[in-house]
């Protein structure tokens, strides 16, 4: 379909798309390593630092799929994991997780309980996100 | 187009930097009604630490400064710790550091709402609630009662450990970042504890069980109903059957004098809160005045206001049962004790379960987080268990002021200035709000909407409770234990008392309130004639030990005869109906060689005495009246009934609709036509809760059916028996539309349920509501309407001869994820108890031991 419009108003997205994106392995190494930041700072109740683990991945990694599962992975094993190791210790996570959201009014119950950590890795997720987000900013700022 | 590229990057980034920043202020501030996210619920320590912390204690050792000697605490398989202390000061201190492991949020709310610093932490829905505790006074008071004890005082020594431990737990769980998950949810971290923060809890358990705002009440029924007719239906004296715990000879002698009230003008400034006081100043001018008829816009200000208190800030339900036998009567051969004071259930309980020993004490039973002591149990050689007294304990003052004389009212033939404190009120998210609290000789100024209305309440004046308390706590015969209770003052108490030597005895200590001219009941003249002139004398207070029918019972009951020559409250305010005290004494009476068990079986019962005095009246009334299938059933129903409020009685629940009705059918036309205004003072609608009532439609209904009060004004004459059929027809129609089916399938369980909501008022932290027995007149009482909210809140039972035992229905633990929040709610569902024991006892069933060091 003839649009009328020269080649160049599109060149800048086609710019985009050749930019070439990360390594899955890389990513992968990347991720874990964000994950592994992130738990390490939230032991000791540092929670910013998931953003700034976004902002790291955000200029290393290429690639918006990339940042995105990097970041995103960062921040939801960041915060989900440690939880996991609780429950695996035997500390009652799920019932912890079921009266927090009948505080959050959330409700009751399995699902609410479910709900309860989901807020929790959602919010570890977007910390990352936004960083990854603000880091993949800069780096285009950057050229 | 590169310029068109560059905006474009400029653009992705600053909406990149706009979400991070918007996303990190909800993460690092929260907003609106959500905590900082990311302190909350970061998993490291966040509210997910309270996984760790649900988990039951193991064998470990802790460091907790301030401690002089090792301290090991055991615990057992329910939770009850047991405190094994070298010395005085560190029993005290490893409790304070036990409650506030256990029950911090807890004791920050308590402190907080009778300080008036809720809205700091809950926003300015709690304003109302701050405001008139800034009013009041419990801070104040706590100031005086702390200023007053002396350096060597036991009590101050406690107070001062007991600081140290909360402070030693405060600081290692901010460290840690262990803070209870509420604190993380509401965004805000625990203030120091001070000795002052405990005597405020003090208080708040003397404003719940003492503040009354009845003579308001009766106010509004004086200008409704008329002088006389309120005096008829809400008299002194009741007008049903009693029985007083104290028959007699009574002693009348001059009024002791009372502790000198709280100075207006205070020296201090309170974590925050500013005080400032204007001096004392006698005007020139003197004049003669007769008060007003109290105001309505005044005294309903006032209550509207006293309803913004949080649920359990005044106890508005039954209270409490104690008894104890002597030896002759019971199988053992030695004397039993038993108490159970009925509270606001909440989660956490009121209650914390402890035994601790050191030098100087060897005590078992349940405290109150944020005090140091047991306020219920026993040492090595005496038992002790309180209920309410019920005496009146507040007085309303009817101010005379001048508009021409701004802050000013007279008092003692002159004008004085009034006095005023200013405080500042945190608020969150907003701006502090400023108070002024304006006082008179006899207290604060609670309005000045129609007039000037003061209070003065006996809660207010300092209480050395804790000295008295810890003199309990060492006392090893009777007369110790009424040596301490000479200095209790307030909240009012019935002190039932056993010991190891076969002894009994009760002694009801406090403060009664003598006023020299007027009716005590209604808002009091403020020019003086009508302030206290003192109290009774503890002498002639009321009082037994081993009396010859080897009995001791209270429970809220009017504790003297008609005989006693003073006046210490009505019925309306606010002495129990009485039925509780009736079941007791008649069981008790009848008791002999009774067990441990007895004893079980009577805390748990569920018969109904009014039911059981009235319930013949009423099928009399129904003889050879022609009755509807359904009437029919619901009459056999009543005729096979003993009383029992079971949980699956249908009969039961005919008896509480037709009493409900019959109430309605008699008064309410009395109402109706006298305006008495319930809308604005729903305490006043006509129901059970009005415990006057009942005991008015239960004497006339035994004794004077033709009582001129069931012909409704304007209306043909009617006697008793039209009113109960009358009743009984309704009654039975309202069960059928709102159970249907046959009578016999309206158990009370259908209509009747008892909850335990949470303190913090989140329903998915209570339990219920689940169905259940009892009403608010069976000894297992449920107070507090069809969902019932107040009863037993601590079963405990003492054979000198055999054990002790108790349950609670709660747990020790506040967090919400331990096995230890809610764990012996079944035991107290089913009426089961587990072993009390003290330190040297706690052998058997110990779950972990902590080795505490300095």
């Amino acid at each position: 379909m003839d649009t009328g419009q020269s080649f160049a108003v599109y060149q800048d997205r086609y710019e985009v798309r050749r930019v070439r994106k990360t390594s899955r392995g890389i990513t992968v190494v990347s991720a874990a390593a964000g994950a592994a930041v992130v738990w390490t700072a939230n032991h000791w109740g540092w929670w910013y630092v998931s953003v700034a683990a976004g902002v790291v991945l955000g200029l290393v990694l290429r690639g918006v799929s990339r940042v995105v599962w990097a970041a995103g992975l960062a921040g939801i094993l960041g915060w989900l994991l440690p939880l996991g190791l609780r429950a695996v210790e035997g500390q009652p996570v799920g019932r912890l997780a079921e009266r927090v959201a009948g505080v959050l009014g959330v409700g009751s119950g399995a699902g609410a309980a479910t709900a309860a950590l989901a807020v929790t890795g959602l919010l570890g997720a977007l910390l990352c996100l936004c960083g990854a987000w603000l880091g993949a900013a800069l780096r285009r700022m950057r050229g | 187009m590169r310029r068109r590229r560059r905006i474009g990057r400029w653009v992705n980034g600053l909406c990149a930097a706009g979400a991070t920043l918007v996303l990190g202020d909800l993460a690092a501030f929260g907003g609106g009604p959500l905590p900082p996210l990311g302190s909350a619920f970061n998993p490291g320590t966040g509210v997910w630490t309270a996984a760790k912390d649900a988990e039951l204690p193991r064998d470990t050792s802790l460091r907790v400064p301030g401690l002089q000697q090792p301290v090991q605490v055991k615990f057992d398989a329910n939770g009850t710790a047991y405190i094994d202390a070298k010395t005085d000061h560190d029993l005290f201190l490893a409790l304070g550091y036990l409650h506030a492991k256990n029950r911090l949020f807890q004791m920050d709310l308590m402190r907080r709402q009778g300080e008036g610093r809720l809205a700091e932490i809950v926003g300015a829905k709690a304003l109302p609630s701050d405001e008139l505790e800034l009013q009041l006074g419990l801070l104040r008071t706590a100031q005086q009662e702390w200023n007053q004890m002396g350096p060597g005082s036991p009590a101050r020594q406690a107070l001062l450990a007991y600081t140290d431990g909360v402070n030693a737990c405060i600081g290692e769980e901010k460290r840690n970042g262990t803070l209870p998950m509420m604190f993380k949810l509401l965004g805000y971290e625990p203030k120091p504890w001070t000795p002052v923060d405990t005597l405020v809890i003090q208080g708040d358990m003397t404003q719940t069980l003492d503040f009354t705002t009845t003579p308001l009440d009766y106010a509004l029924l004086v200008q409704s109903l008329g002088y006389d007719r309120t005096m008829a239906w809400f008299p002194v004296q009741p007008p049903n059957a009693q029985n007083p715990y104290d028959p007699g000879p009574y002693r009348k002698d001059p009024p002791a004098p009372m502790e000198q009230p709280v100075p207006a003008v205070l020296p201090a400034t309170m974590q925050g809160t500013s005080f400032k006081a204007a001096s004392r100043q006698i005007g020139p001018s003197q004049g003669r005045w007769a008060p007003p008829a109290a105001d309505t816009a005044a005294v309903l200000d006032v209550l509207e206001r006293l309803r913004n208190l949080p649920p359990a800030a005044i106890h508005r339900g039954s209270n409490s049962n104690n008894w104890a036998v002597d030896g002759t009567k019971t199988a053992s051969g030695k004397p039993m004790l038993a108490g159970d004071p009925h509270l606001n259930q909440t989660l956490p309980a009121i209650w914390y379960q402890v035994a601790a020993r050191s030098p100087s004490y060897d005590f078992s039973g349940v405290s109150i987080p944020g005090t140091p002591v047991v306020l219920i149990g026993k040492n090595q050689h005496i038992a002790w268990s309180l209920t309410n007294v019920q005496n009146q304990a507040t007085f309303f003052y009817q101010e005379k002021t001048d508009p021409s004389r701004p802050n000013q009212y007279f008092w003692n033939g002159a004008w004085r200035d009034m006095q005023a404190l200013e405080y500042d009120i945190p608020v969150k998210g907003g701006k502090p709000e400023h108070l002024t609290v304006p006082l008179t000789v006899h207290g604060p100024v609670l309005t000045t909407k129609g007039q000037t209305l003061s209070v003065e309440w006996i809660g207010a004046l300092p209480s050395p409770d804790m000295e008295v308390l810890l003199g309990i706590l060492r006392a090893q015969n009777f007369t110790e234990f009424r040596d301490a209770l000479k200095d209790w003052h307030a909240p009012s108490q019935n002190f039932v008392y056993a010991d190891d030597q076969g002894n009994i005895g009760l002694i009801s200590a406090g403060y009664y309130p003598i006023i020299p001219k007027g009716d005590p009941w209604l808002p009091l003249p403020g020019t003086g004639e009508s302030d206290i002139a003192g109290t009774i004398p503890f002498d002639d207070i009321p009082q037994v030990y081993n009396p010859p029918t080897h009995v001791v019972f209270s429970a809220n009951q009017r504790e003297v005869g008609p005989g006693y020559p003073y006046y210490i409250g009505t019925t309306l305010d606010f002495f129990d109906a009485g039925y509780r005290a009736s079941r007791i004494a008649d069981t008790l009476a009848k008791g002999n060689r009774m067990t441990m068990k007895d004893f079980e079986a009577l805390q748990n019962d569920t018969h109904d005495v009014l039911a059981m005095r009235i319930v013949p009246k009423l099928l009399a009334a129904l003889t050879g009246q022609k009755l509807s299938a359904e009437e029919q059933g619901a009459q056999r129903l009543l005729a096979a009934w003993d009383g029992n409020m079971a949980v699956d009685s249908a009969a039961a629940s005919v008896w509480w609709t037709f009493w409900n009705h019959y109430l309605s059918d008699t008064f309410q036309p009395w109402w109706d036509a006298a305006h008495v205004p319930v809308d604005q003072d729903p305490d006043l609608a006509v129901g059970p809760e009005l415990t006057s009532l009942n005991q008015d439609l239960e004497a006339w209904t035994l004794n004077d059916p033709d009582n001129p009060a069931f012909t409704a004004p304007g209306r043909a004459h009617r006697t008793a028996q039209d009113v109960m059929r009358q009743a009984f027809s309704e009654a039975v129609a309202d069960l059928s539309k709102q159970l249907g089916g046959e009578p016999a399938s309206w158990t009370w369980g259908k209509l009747h349920a008892r909850q335990f909501p949470s303190l913090a008022q989140i329903p998915e932290l209570g339990y219920g509501p689940r169905p259940s027995g009892g009403d608010r007149w069976t000894v297992d009482a449920a107070s507090g309407g069809l969902v019932s909210t107040a009863g037993p809140s601590w079963r405990f039972i003492v054979d000198w001869g055999t054990g002790v035992e108790g349950v609670y229905p709660g747990g020790q633990s506040e967090n919400p994820a331990s096995p230890w929040y809610d764990n012996e709610i079944p035991l107290w569902w089913d009426g089961r108890y587990l072993p009390v024991w003290h330190v040297a006892d706690a052998g058997p069933g110990i779950q972990a031991t902590w080795r505490l060091s300095p």
